[in-house]
């Protein structure tokens, strides 16, 4: 008898063979699409179980990594079931199946060793993916393949001290060094302030549907890994440094993306910089941790979600046909790809946190928050996420000109309709959770109070 | 035993930096993981370090197939990369490196070694064994430093991971850590393998 979660483990990597047969007809992306839905759906609904042993190491699946792994599976449903009909690589449904399985085994271990090992295989096995076939991105994949690598060390190195602290107190001394050695491996795989490169890089490098893929899923199990860490591990909330280093970390971050994004002529480049500002955002609620702190945490990773795949569908959808991403060819696209478009903006709202799109909440909360701890910072963070908004209204200014000079002439294309009907859907659903926020926010406060998260 | 381990393991991590032909530099790697192995097998159960170098082999062999099958034409060096397709090629980003600039970085990164060895000691390893552990991670990341290249850099990034296997692996020696970790390695080799066959496929397409 299989215990009920291993199946979110079984379920991807053992569907990954027959999606990789027949990855080149639609009925693969759909098949990959319906396998995640069924393991969103299985992470949502399974109860709460007892630790289970696997190969003598403890599994567990509790509410968080219940939350998490239903987003992240139900996030990249919609990307395998749209991305099949957009530019991919071939290799993206199987191998987006597997790295979902080995985040799965990530999330639920309770062995640090055994999570950081297999985040890295998962990073290891999205590699060709994130290459996408295309000639000029092997320097981003090996870029995001060397950086996710030499994170292991630290990890490993720092389980070791965690382990031989709980066998034996004499190494309580040794903390400090293991509480170095995962910022460092949790500042690479997060990908914030100052390794942002390695997720802004693959970003710019890949398809936009993988690099939104890798966007989603590293940086939200590594805020799974670290909450699970921060919980278990009093002792790294006790160092005192923690939070400062989490708040400077998203500051700067939120800093980053908001200013860079703003000088990025390429709309797969200015994806990742949109990103890196929600994960700024991300950080900084959990290291203020106000009186909405874990609130705004957990309805954020939904909705950073629901806003970097629209933009990662509606950016691949609008470069389909002129190939280049640069925004100067992308002269008079709009016009021709509408729905692509209101969509991108959608997205892109979303992840600023703009009044009417679905980041809005959790945004406001946690601008709260820090306005309470410093009402500078506040204002910082409003104004990078206005260079988000100002860089993809430009974006929305040239899509919207005419491409050829005074000429009005809109020339038909063949429409994408399964990435318009997903795009359809999911602009509906951010405007909704913009309107009527209820919804996340019940749903996160309810996991506020199954997982609270542990104070500094 | 132990000590010609080490001696062999320093050799081949000075080739792997100073030499520019792919298949010497993979042959030291080769070198190098029988070197490893020697040295665990006399601090670990042999077959944890059967299971090492089997991997190492492994490692090497996938590399050569995929750079011999991706167009690296056999007598081309590092110094100047071609493709035996359409003799395109592509150029090091770093052309400055020549062999009196690797043979100083060398000298560096052995000063550093003593000087991590002595004033930095690694927790529970012997201090031989401690001083391969911080040679192998930094030769390994100094070519890191030196080039982006799939081929090039890919043994030094096997070469940095396997300095801390050593480390790592006199630590804990548990199966399934072994057993990953070795997952980890082939894993991360077709991978390298993966972008040596697509850059070797398209010489002039790259942008750094």
């Amino acid at each position: 008898m299989i215990d009920p979660p291993l199946w979110l483990i079984i379920l991807p990597l053992g569907a990954a063979i027959p999606v990789y047969l027949l990855r080149d007809w639609q009925f693969g992306g759909h098949l990959a699409a319906l396998v995640s839905v069924f393991a969103g759906i299985l992470a949502a609904i399974f109860p709460p179980t007892n630790p289970l042993q696997l190969m003598g190491r403890v599994l567990l699946l509790d509410p968080l990594t219940q939350y998490t792994l239903a987003i992240y599976f139900i996030a990249s449903a919609w990307l395998y079931i749209a991305g099949h009909s957009l530019r991919v690589g071939r290799n993206f449904l199987p191998l987006g199946l597997c790295m979902s399985g080995l985040f799965a085994i990530a999330a639920m271990s309770r062995h640090l060793a055994i999570s950081s090992l297999a985040m890295t295989l998962a990073a290891i096995t999205i590699v060709p993916a994130v290459q996408d076939d295309r000639s000029d991105s092997v320097q981003g994949a090996w870029r995001f393949l060397v950086a996710m690598s030499l994170a292991l060390p630290f990890f490993l190195l720092a389980a070791w001290h965690i382990d031989a602290y709980r066998a034996d107190v004499a190494y309580a001394a040794s903390l400090s060094q293991a509480a170095t050695l995962l910022a460092v491996g949790f500042g690479m795989w997060l990908a914030a302030f100052p390794m942002y490169g390695v997720l802004t890089t693959s970003g710019d490098f890949s398809s936009s549907v993988s690099g939104t893929l890798v966007l989603i899923g590293f940086p939200m199990m590594a805020l799974t890994l670290l909450t699970h860490l921060l919980a278990e591990a009093t002792w790294f909330g006790w160092w005192e440094q923690t939070a400062r280093m989490l708040l400077l970390a998203g500051l700067a971050s939120v800093i980053l993306g908001g200013l860079l994004i703003l000088i990025q002529r390429a709309l797969r480049a200015m994806l990742g910089y949109a990103a890196l500002f929600d994960l700024g955002c991300l950080l900084i609620a959990l290291s203020v941790q106000g009186a909405h702190g874990a609130l705004v945490l957990y309805a954020s990773l939904a909705t950073r979600a629901l806003g970097l795949t629209l933009l990662g569908i509606a950016t691949e959808t609008l470069l389909e046909k002129p190939g280049e991403d640069s925004l100067t060819s992308l002269r008079g696209v709009g016009r021709r790809q509408p729905l692509a478009t209101v969509a991108l903006m959608i997205g892109s709202f979303t992840l600023a946190g703009t009044p009417l799109a679905a980041g809005f909440a959790g945004r406001w909360l946690m601008l709260r928050d820090l306005a309470q701890l410093n009402e500078q910072w506040a204002w910082l963070v409003v104004l990078a996420g206005l260079g988000v908004v100002i860089a993809y209204l430009r974006t929305l200014f040239v899509l919207a000109r005419p491409d050829e000079a005074g000429s009005r002439v809109l020339r038909p294309i063949a429409i994408l309709w399964i990435p318009s009907v997903v795009l359809l859907i999911l602009s509906l659903a951010s405007i909704a959770l913009g309107v009527f926020p209820n919804p996340i926010l019940h749903v996160a406060s309810m996991l506020v109070i199954l997982y609270p998260l542990p104070q500094f | 035993m132990r000590e010609i381990g080490i001696i062999v393991s320093l050799i081949t991590g000075a080739l792997i930096l100073l030499v520019r032909d792919w298949r010497m530099v993979l042959l030291a790697l080769l070198g190098q993981y029988v070197a490893v192995g020697l040295i665990l097998s006399q601090v670990t159960p042999p077959e944890i370090a059967l299971i090492k170098m089997l991997v190492g082999a492994f490692v090497c062999l996938m590399l050569y197939l995929a750079a011999r099958h991706s167009g690296w034409s056999a007598p081309a060096g590092l110094d100047a990369p071609r493709f035996s397709g359409d003799g395109a090629g592509i150029r090091d980003p770093l052309p400055w490196t020549g062999l009196a600039f690797r043979a100083l970085t060398l000298c560096l990164v052995f000063i550093l070694t003593t000087v991590f060895t002595r004033d930095y000691p690694l927790p529970e390893i012997p201090p031989e064994i401690g001083l391969t552990c911080y040679w192998l991670m930094l030769i390994g990341l100094v070519i890191l430093m030196l080039t982006g290249q799939p081929l090039l850099a890919g043994p030094g990034l096997l070469t940095a991971l396997t300095g801390f296997e050593l480390l790592y692996t006199l630590l804990e020696s548990s199966l399934v850590i072994v057993f990953l970790l070795a997952a980890v390695n082939l894993l991360l080799t077709a991978s390298i393998s993966y972008l040596v066959a697509v850059q070797g496929r398209n010489p002039s397409g790259e942008r750094s």
